[in-house]
């Protein structure tokens, strides 16, 4: 049985948080520009205080 | 993809993410523990071959006796500094094995060298070096494996 991906936790601090939606970042989770060409955009997440973020996949 | 954002909680979450600065700088820490590991591991093992080789194992009981150690744990303390030294130049459970070579070094300290003075150039070697020896596999325990450990070979992470 495939194992699920551990969920990744992130401490992230305020600010915009880029992060990659197309999947062909080097720099996981977070945009590199890479989806230049793809269909995707990158999502931006916004913080005002610094905050736990847990990725989850799907 | 699903994200979830909580309010990062200061009781539940690592020191480090506690910390407004960060205290150690993790590029360069993993190898400065992999340098303090594999000395303390050559020491270890060099103590452990010459227990063995060079005086003996009944000379260093009898060794033990003279300064009021029972002289059969000459036996376990070789062996320990032997295969104690070994696991940790492999770093295999550096952690705990550092803090198992601990009381060696305690006793060391204060059985062995304790009535040589400070200075480790006395007459019989000053208790500064063992104690300084026996700190060191304190902070060894405390800083765990460093970069080209085995452990993490052997037990991968899920």
């Amino acid at each position: 049985m495939a194992q699920q991906p551990k969920p990744l936790v992130l401490a992230l601090e305020a600010g915009t948080h880029w992060l990659c939606t197309c999947g062909q970042s080097t720099n996981a989770p977070y945009c590199d520009g890479s989806h230049k060409g793809t269909a995707f955009q990158p999502l931006a997440l916004e913080l005002d205080t610094p905050k736990e973020v847990i990725i989850t996949a799907p | 993809m699903k994200l979830t954002i909580r309010d990062i909680n200061p009781q539940s979450s690592s020191r480090t993410l506690r910390l407004a600065k960060p205290t150690i700088d993790l590029d360069t820490a993993p190898y400065a523990i992999t340098l303090l590991r594999v000395s303390l591991g050559l020491l270890c093992l060099a103590h452990g071959c010459l227990k063995v080789f060079t005086f003996t194992l009944p000379g260093t009981a009898q060794f033990f006796a003279s300064v009021g150690l029972p002289g059969f744990m000459a036996y376990p303390v070789a062996i320990a500094e032997g295969l104690g030294g070994l696991l940790l130049l492999a770093g295999i459970y550096s952690r705990w094995v550092a803090l198992a070579l601990f009381p060696i070094l305690f006793v060391a300290t204060f059985k062995v060298h304790g009535a040589s003075g400070w200075l480790f150039t006395n007459e019989g070697g000053g208790w500064e070096f063992p104690a300084l020896f026996a700190i060191a596999t304190l902070v060894q325990f405390l800083l765990g494996d460093g970069a080209f450990a085995l452990t993490s070979r052997l037990m991968p992470k899920r």
